[in-house]
C-alpha cells in the first residue's frame, strides 16, 4: 500500500509540474482516499486525459507543448501529498447538447483502472442512475469486450466474501468526439468527398468507446450500402473520442467504456 | 498479422525496468528454464492474452504523457522477449521514435533476432545468471555459449551505457565469490552498469 501511495505521488508532481510548464490551470486538493492504493486511480487517470486534451489545444493554436525533461530521480526524493482536479470537468464547453440527440450510449464497464466495476443500465436517459457492482469472476466479456480485472483486486474482494458492492453513479459527460459534433461531421466529410452530399440517408453506426478514446468494434448496424458502409466503417476506425465520465455517490469523477450508437443523417451538414 | 501472448502487463514502474516511468510488457515463451523463475506460467504456450503490435499500443498508450515527460517507455520481458522479433519490430512502427523501447532479455536468443532487433531497441537489462558455465547450466538448463557472444556484439556495436547487466546471488547455485567472478570478467568484456542482486525465495 505504501508503495503504491509513493508511486501516486510521484506520478501527481508529474502531472504538476506539465502543468506549470505549460500554464495548463489545475485545482490543487489533498487525496482523502484511505484503501488501497496501487498508484493510480480513475481521479488520478482523468487528470491526465485533462491535460492531454490541454495540450493538444495548444499545440492547435500552434503553441509548442513542453512534456520532456522531468527527472524522477528529485520526485522520488521529495513528493506531494495533493491531488489535481481538472477546472471545469463538468462543464465543458466542447461538449454540444446536440450530441445527445444523435449518440446513444450503454455502460458496459471500466476497463482496467483500479477499480473493477460494471455498471448497468435500467435505462439510456442522460440522468439515469446506475447500479454499479463488483463481477465475481477476473474476466467478464460484454457484447464481445473483454474487461480484465487486476488480480489483487479480485483477490481482495474474494476473500472478502463481498463479490458485489452497489453504489449509484450519474453521468457526467457523455463520449463525443474530441470537438464536438461539428468536428466529426467535418472528419467524415473530409474523408468521404462527395459521398457526404449525396442523397438523403441515414446510417446507424455502433462501436464502444474506450477510456483512451479509441473506437473498437465498429459495426454499421442500418447501413445504405456495402460501399459507403465500408467507408463509414473505416472513418469511423480513425477517430478519437473523449471518453465517458461518470460521477459516483462519494463524488468522485470516473471514466468508462461505452458502447454507443451513432446516427449520421446525409446529405452532412455542419 | 503478428501476434503474441502476454502474460502480464505492468504500468507505472519507477526506475525499476529502465529510466523514468515505464510499462512492462512480459511475453510468454522463454528458451530457459531457471529453477527459481518467478513467471514460470510462461512456459505454458497458452498461458496469457493474445495481442497485435496495434492492441498493445492501444492499451499502452495510456501512460504516453509520463513516458514523454521521463524519457520512459515500454520495457519488453517476459520470457523472452527477444523471440519476438517481428511483434517489437512493428510495435516500434506503432509507437513511434519517442517511446523508450527497452528489452529485458537473457541474450540467449539467436544472434540474428539480436541484430534484427538493436535497431528499435533503446537499451538492455540482461540476467546473466552465472558467467560460469556449468553453474548457468545447472541453473538454467542451457548453455550460455550464445549469451556470451550475443553480449560481446552487444558491447562492441552499442554505447556499454545502455546495457544492465544483473548479476544474481542464486541460493543453492553461486557464492558470493562467483558472483564477484562473474562481475570481474563482465568488466572486462567492457560492462559498466551492473545491477548485483539476491534472489530471495518464498
Amino acid at each position: 500500500m505504501a508503495k503504491g501511495k509513493q508511486t501516486c505521488k510521484i506520478l501527481k508532481e508529474i502531472r504538476k509540474q506539465i502543468a506549470e510548464e505549460n500554464d495548463i490551470e489545475l485545482v490543487i486538493e489533498e487525496c482523502t482516499y484511505k484503501g488501497d492504493c496501487l498508484g493510480t486511480c480513475p481521479r488520478c487517470e482523468a487528470e491526465v486525459r485533462y491535460l492531454e486534451r490541454e495540450l493538444k489545444k495548444r499545440q492547435r493554436l500552434g503553441k509548442v507543448a513542453v512534456v520532456a525533461g522531468m527527472s524522477l530521480g528529485t520526485m522520488l526524493a521529495t513528493t506531494s501529498c495533493e491531488t489535481t482536479k481538472p477546472v471545469a470537468n463538468t462543464t465543458n464547453p466542447d461538449i454540444p447538447e446536440a450530441i445527445r440527440d444523435t449518440t446513444r450510449e450503454v455502460l458496459m464497464g471500466i476497463v482496467p483502472m483500479y477499480n473493477p466495476v460494471l455498471l448497468h443500465l435500467d435505462s439510456v436517459s442522460p440522468e439515469v442512475q446506475a447500479k454499479m457492482v463488483f463481477p465475481e469472476s477476473k474476466r467478464l466479456t460484454v457484447n464481445g469486450y473483454e474487461l480484465q480485472i487486476p488480480e489483487s483486486l479480485y483477490s481482495t474482494y474474494k476473500e472478502n466474501k463481498e463479490p458485489y458492492l452497489v453504489e449509484k453513479a450519474v453521468r457526467i459527460a457523455a463520449p463525443h468526439f474530441l470537438g464536438g459534433e461539428p468536428a466529426m461531421l467535418q472528419f467524415l466529410e473530409e474523408y468521404l468527398g462527395e459521398d457526404a452530399r449525396k442523397g438523403s440517408r441515414e446510417i446507424e453506426v455502433e462501436f464502444i468507446v474506450s477510456v483512451s478514446g479509441r473506437l473498437h468494434n465498429v459495426e454499421v448496424v442500418r447501413g445504405i450500402d456495402e460501399k459507403l458502409d465500408d467507408q463509414v466503417t473505416r472513418i469511423f476506425k480513425m477517430m478519437e473520442w473523449e471518453p465517458g465520465v461518470w460521477e459516483m455517490e462519494s463524488g468522485e469523477q470516473i471514466m468508462v467504456t461505452c458502447s454507443c450508437t451513432q446516427k449520421i443523417y446525409f446529405p452532412l451538414k455542419q | 498479422m503478428v501476434k503474441a501472448r502476454v502474460i502480464g502487463i505492468s504500468r507505472h514502474r519507477l526506475t525499476t525496468d529502465g529510466d523514468g516511468v515505464t510499462t512492462l510488457v512480459a511475453f510468454n515463451g522463454c528458451p530457459l528454464r531457471c529453477k527459481y523463475c518467478l513467471n514460470s506460467h510462461c512456459w505454458d504456450p497458452e498461458s496469457g492474452k493474445e495481442y497485435t503490435p496495434e492492441t498493445l499500443y492501444e492499451e499502452t498508450k495510456i501512460d504516453q504523457l509520463y513516458f514523454l515527460a521521463t524519457h520512459g517507455g515500454v520495457t519488453f520481458g517476459g520470457g523472452e522477449p527477444l523471440l519476438q522479433v517481428d511483434f517489437i519490430k512493428e510495435f516500434r512502427e506503432r509507437c513511434g521514435t519517442q517511446w523508450q523501447l527497452v528489452a529485458e532479455s537473457s541474450l540467449n536468443v539467436s544472434f540474428e533476432n539480436l541484430k534484427t532487433l538493436d535497431p528499435v531497441l533503446d537499451g538492455y537489462i540482461v540476467d546473466i545468471k552465472d558467467m560460469n558455465p556449468e553453474i548457468y547450466q545447472a541453473y538454467t538448463g542451457k548453455d550460455n555459449v550464445v549469451v556470451l557472444k550475443n553480449l560481446e556484439w552487444l558491447l562492441q556495436h552499442r554505447d556499454p551505457n545502455c546495457i544492465m547487466v544483473r548479476v544474481p546471488h542464486i541460493p543453492d547455485f553461486n557464492t558470493d565469490e562467483d558472483v564477484a567472478n562473474s562481475m570481474e570478467r563482465l568488466k572486462g568484456m567492457g560492462v559498466t552498469k551492473f545491477d548485483e542482486f539476491k534472489y530471495i525465495i518464498r
